[in-house]
């Protein structure tokens, strides 16, 4: 890839950054300020706008590492790799917010912080393995087996996501089923909407500047290997 | 009036850490992403 590309690759992610965090912004303005209450929780409906929309793209992400961990395989990518690790580390961000978001949301409605759901116990597990990839690619440093590894593990998490999405309708869960606009009242539907756009263009500007922070790194060790200390006794003195 | 000025509910404490704690990471992670950018950008 040459340097007008990547200038343009990278205006376009901080677009889509800055997009996302003005829509955010309205969402939640709007959605805190709306008049109107959820009927069943009052106040703590409005939580809504934005633990929904953080659930939403957290799956899409992970979605987004699992094609690029297929592509590492398939093709042998780098910019494959670099997507990967990029999405796992959004992914896992927004994974630890949903979790936060959800535990002050259950003990609000629930009157519990913790319950070993089947939604929530999936969601956890999801962090941590995708959080666990992360770890291990810390760990690994030739960048072929990196590759590899990562690609593999990711693929082995990613059999978790359909169950995270699914828990609520086919196991039993105190936890609602999913919001859709046939679950949610029409008055809910656009900050809803326009917040899960704002967490959508979010995610995708930041998995852009995160993809080229990881191609940056890489191309910096390729050139700069850390090699061992040359031994003493190898040393000749001029 | 606005709810958010006119409520002395206490569930607003909720609301609020739910999304203060959820912007304050966004706004942590941001950050940590555009300093490595710069960082690596630099080297």
């Amino acid at each position: 890839m040459t340097d007008i590309p990547k200038k343009r690759s990278l205006k376009r992610a901080t677009f889509l950054l800055i997009s996302g965090i003005l829509l955010i912004l309205g969402a939640h303005a709007w959605g805190l300020t709306a008049p109107l209450n959820e009927v069943q929780m009052g106040i703590t409906g409005r939580i809504l706008y934005v633990h929904v929309p953080t659930a939403w793209v957290a799956l899409l992400v992970f979605c987004i590492a699992f094609g690029a961990a297929i592509r590492v395989l398939w093709a042998g990518s780098k910019r494959a790799d670099y997507i990967e690790e990029a999405s796992l580390e959004v992914g896992v961000v927004l994974t630890i917010m949903l979790l936060v978001q959800g535990s002050i949301w259950g003990r609000a409605t629930w009157e519990t912080w913790w319950t070993w759901d089947p939604r929530l116990t999936s969601s956890a597990v999801m962090a941590i393995s995708f959080a666990g990839i992360l770890v291990l690619r810390g760990m690994l440093h030739d960048p072929d087996k990196r590759r590899t590894i990562s690609a593999v593990s990711t693929i082995i998490a990613f059999m978790n996501v359909p169950v995270v999405y699914f828990s609520v309708k086919l196991l039993p869960s105190i936890h609602q089923l999913q919001s859709t606009p046939n679950t949610v009242d029409s008055e809910m539907h656009w900050p809803l909407r326009t917040a899960a756009f704002g967490f959508l263009f979010l995610s995708l500007g930041l998995i852009g500047l995160r993809a080229r922070v990881a191609e940056l790194r890489a191309i910096r060790t390729e050139e700069e290997p850390d090699l061992p200390p040359v031994p003493e006794t190898l040393q000749v003195e001029v | 009036m606005v709810p958010l000025i006119s409520a002395m509910d206490a569930r607003w404490a909720f609301v609020t850490a739910a999304y203060g704690i959820s912007w304050a990471v966004l706004t942590l992670y941001i950050s940590s992403v555009l300093i490595r950018l710069w960082n690596e950008g630099r080297q």
